[in-house]
């Protein structure tokens, strides 16, 4: 890939949709190349994904009925039953964005066990980059093959359409933090394969985390106070609870801040302990 | 006893394969479509073992060999025609059967995976009911034969191959069955593991007296151990004989290639050359190639030795290198197919 | 080597508990391991335990459940499962016998394939269901009783419910393993079959629309063994037909599931892998 276009080649790459612009965009591109793979490599899994967006719309139907059994008839702070209804019929549209279509971790422990982690660290991509963009591109799939077919099944049920146009872009952008918040999560557990063998304990943590402070089980005012105050400013509240919040019109969309700060912290960590690794290796040889 | 060990009778096992559908919704179609086309893999075969005997079962892939063997362990039910083994129907009397058949399939193991080797033993000699004076007996024979105090307490799972089939074969013969039924017991392995394998079949044979069917790709098993051969192609027994005359019939050529310091002269695709002591003994040339500096030769085992041709090719020149090559079973179907005109190695 | 002339079914369990042994020896085999699968499955545990425990905690109450009578519901479903992975694991796993062959060794023994299946491998690693149900079983019964809401021989009865619970799970899953022998994949099916209904299980069926509640009680029959016991033994209504259906239910259900089984070994032997 050019990396240096002399002046008067410039011209050429008119042509190109991204134009003679300057590098840091053909950096970009290739992130979408990643991406794109990404997103692929799922597509020949379609039929048995079907499969298993009905068995979460099965799941999210008797989550639905234990709580539209418990919601008192008051409702039960900004929710009613109908409301809980429409929380987790969202949630389980998306958990295959935060919960189990994530494989990264496996993928980056899996290196590091067979001592691939070498090679893929030399190569001149920024190793986190490339990682998280592919797994991004599978989130992607996720979210259209497998999360739509689960909010189609369950909007017989009942679903949420918001009353605001703008709402849709918030959401997708709250979504987009929490995919991507959720995968350098992931990371971070699969490249602590350089320092422990339990990336199994460290992953049902996590998963578990997620799923009980995330807000994908239930909106985090259940959780006793101090839990949900704890929660609340966690990262995994991002992946679950602030997205179907914006959703359903229940927050403002400033929380994105929120998802933001911890989306740059978060990958502010990974990438130092990308370079931890890195050095570990050159140490150690591989 | 006068029974026959087996006793197969017209047997045949045909496989309904459901067609796969094109075109306009193919999928949703095979799901209700009934349509299907046999295979016959094993058609009208039969034929009877007696007690004692070392039988060789071969064929190409996908002939109906294991097929073959799994109707006599009861694995699979026949379509049609009769099988007796040791006088026991073993599609419907599986269980009772199982007592007095081994089995070894070569690609799988049957032992616990987990468990050290001695475990799986002791295991299996619960499960049939095997007395502890009897296993302790088994256990002192076999192993010094096949070395399995090598590796008694490692875990199966970190057996070599060659290992792992002594294992595989110690264990079939535990029960003391009197029938042994091997599905290529020898696949994968090198030429010394698949020698002593041989070695203690061959043993087991002779001095234990078990009634054997051994199936394999491998020429060289059947010829070593077995007296008596069968040959199955596309479900259909084309040879059921004796070792020799399945030679005789078949006349397996082997190549012996040859790569010479520089090229010989007076060489020629087709040129005929005694060798050896027989006086049948010859040499056929079967192609050159100047560029490698090679000469391709071909003669039967049976009138020139290995050593013989080797000695005879060497008079043409200094011998950098050599490879042979043994008859495929395809080859010796092919051959055993022909029509009578053709037969003779040389012909 | 010939048969001797004890009982086919003593002989059977004598082998079972050999086998059995060698499996728990097996998995001893290493310690480090069992461990930390065991550590990591009670994580998985906690998973699904996290939900109920917190809304019991904030709700106190589900459809006129107070907290311990869910919890007796839910400890006796989890024994149930816990009791079905530890001893029925096998058919669990049954795909990998169908995908890798591994059922012809299964028909090489002298015994049921049933028997020779279930006895290879004993799964301790599942312990963390039945420790989990067992430990809110010991918290919930005690409060009941001392409430007055059971008897001793209603805790008992409730106690012998998780065997109950048990033998539907065994016979969802025997059938669902048999399935295997048509459509090979059953990991999915399974989901449908065994995961689903015992997750709705765990809650009083109550909650769920009568369609549900009525395919959770006959087709999938996994709440038959907690929930219609439960009704009566805690005085929510029923006759002691809660306590006499439901095992007949699960025997039926068992039988019907081994007919399954052998049916699809039969076609097995007709048809091969």
């Amino acid at each position: 890939m050019l990396l240096r276009i002399p002046k008067r080649h410039a011209h050429r790459h008119k042509r190109h949709p991204l134009g003679g612009a300057p590098l840091f965009v053909f950096g970009l591109q290739k992130y979408a190349v990643f991406a794109t793979k990404g997103f692929v490599q799922n597509l020949q899994y379609r039929a048995s994904h079907l499969v298993n967006s009905v068995a979460s719309a099965v799941f999210g139907l008797i989550y639905i009925h234990i709580w539209l059994a418990v919601t008192p008839p008051e409702g039960f702070g900004d929710y009613t039953a109908r409301t809980m209804v429409y929380y987790v019929a969202f949630n389980q549209t998306i958990l295959w964005l935060t919960q189990f279509g994530v494989r990264v971790h496996l993928k980056v422990s899996e290196a590091v066990r067979s001592g691939n982690i070498g090679s893929e660290l030399v190569r001149p991509v920024d190793y986190f980059g490339y990682r998280v963009s592919q797994e991004m591109g599978s989130q992607t799939y996720s979210l259209l093959f497998r999360g739509l077919p689960v909010g189609l099944i369950l909007s017989f049920v009942g679903y949420y359409f918001p009353a605001r146009a703008v709402t849709w872009l918030w959401t997708f952008i709250a979504l987009a933090l929490a995919g991507y918040v959720f995968v350098v999560i992931q990371y971070m557990v699969g490249i602590s394969a350089f320092w422990t063998q339990e990336i199994r304990t460290l992953t049902w943590v996590s998963l578990t985390l997620a799923y009980g402070m995330g807000g994908a089980s239930m909106p985090l005012e259940v959780l006793p106070p101090l839990l949900e105050k704890v929660a609340r400013l966690s990262p995994f509240a991002c992946l679950a609870f602030y997205p179907a919040r914006i959703y359903l019109e229940l927050s403002d969309p400033d929380v994105i801040w929120f998802a933001l700060f911890w989306a740059v912290s978060l990958t502010m960590l990974a990438r130092y302990l990308t370079r931890l690794a890195r050095r570990v290796l050159e140490v150690s040889g591989g | 006893m006068d029974r026959p060990a087996i006793l197969a009778q017209q047997l045949e096992k045909t496989y309904n394969i459901p067609k796969k559908l094109t075109g306009k919704m193919a999928r949703l179609r095979q799901l209700v479509s009934r349509e299907v086309h046999s295979i016959r893999a094993v058609d009208n075969v039969s034929f009877s073992v007696q007690e004692g005997e070392f039988v060789g079962y071969i064929g190409p892939n996908g002939a109906g060999k294991s097929t073959t063997v799994k109707m006599l362990a009861g694995i699979l039910h026949p379509t049609s025609g009769k099988l007796l083994v040791n006088g026991l129907c073993p599609a419907n009397q599986r269980q009772q059967l199982a007592w007095h058949i081994g089995v070894v399939f070569g690609q799988r193991t049957q032992l616990w995976w987990d468990l050290p080797t001695r475990d799986s033993f002791e295991l299996l000699a619960a499960m049939y009911e095997v007395s502890r004076q009897q296993y302790s007996a088994w256990l002192e024979r076999f192993e010094q034969m096949l070395g399995l105090h090598e590796f008694l307490d490692v875990p199966v799972r970190r057996l070599s191959l060659g290992q792992r089939m002594r294992a595989d074969l110690a264990a079939a013969l535990l029960h003391r069955p009197a029938l042994l039924l091997l599905d290529e017991p020898t696949i994968g392995l090198d030429v010394i593991a698949k020698n002593r394998i041989r070695e203690f079949l061959r043993y087991v044979n002779a001095e234990e007296r078990v009634t054997i069917v051994l199936t394999s790709h491998d020429l060289r098993d059947i010829e070593q151990l077995c007296k008596r051969v069968m040959v199955i192609d596309h479900g259909n027994l084309v040879f059921d004989g004796s070792m020799s005359r399945l030679r005789q019939q078949a006349a397996l050529p082997t190549t012996l290639k040859v790569r010479y310091l520089s090229m010989p002269e007076h060489l020629y695709p087709g040129t005929h050359m005694g060798c050896g002591t027989s006086a049948q003994g010859i040499l056929r040339v079967l192609s050159i190639e100047p560029e490698s500096t090679s000469v391709s030769v071909q003669f039967d085992r049976n009138q020139v030795s290995a050593a013989e041709a080797l000695a005879r090719m060497h008079m043409f020149g200094e011998i950098v290198d050599i490879s042979m090559e043994e008859p495929l079973i395809e080859q010796v179907i092919r051959r055993l197919l022909e029509p009578e005109g053709k037969a003779g190695l040389l012909g | 080597m010939n048969p001797h002339n004890t009982s086919l079914f003593c002989r059977a369990l004598r082998l079972y508990v050999k086998l059995v042994g060698a499996s728990v020896r097996s998995r001893m085999q290493y310690p480090f391991d069992f461990i930390a699968s065991l550590l990591i499955q009670a994580v998985m545990v906690l998973y699904d335990f996290v939900l109920i425990a917190v809304i019991l905690w904030r709700f106190t109450s589900i459809a006129s459940w107070d907290i311990y009578e869910v919890g007796a519901l839910y400890a006796v479903s989890r024994l149930g499962f816990g009791l079905y992975r530890l001893f029925c694991n096998e058919l669990d796993r049954f795909e990998a016998y169908i995908v890798r062959g591994e059922f012809d060794s299964m028909l090489v023994r002298p015994w049921p394939s049933l028997l020779t299946l279930l006895s290879r491998n004993l799964d301790l690693g599942r312990m963390s269901w039945i420790v989990q149900g067992i430990g809110v079983m010991a918290v919930c019964l005690p409060a009941l009783l001392r409430r007055g809401s059971l008897d001793m021989w209603g805790a008992l009865m409730l106690l012998a419910c998780s065997v109950l619970s048990l033998a539907l799970f065994a016979a969802v899953g025997l059938a669902t393993a048999s399935a295997a022998f048509w459509i090979v994949r059953i990991e999915e099916l399974q989901v449908f079959t065994v995961h689903a209904p015992g997750t709705a299980s765990l809650y009083p069926l109550d909650i769920y629309p009568g369609w549900l509640r009525n395919l959770l009680l006959t087709v999938l029959p996994v709440g038959v063994g907690n929930y219609i016991p439960c009704v009566y033994l805690l005085g929510k209504g029923g006759s002691w037909l809660n306590l006499v259906v439901p095992p007949v239910w699960a025997a039926i259900c068992l039988l019907a599931a081994y007919r399954l089984w052998r049916l699809a070994e039969t076609r097995y032997h007709s048809t091969g892998s």
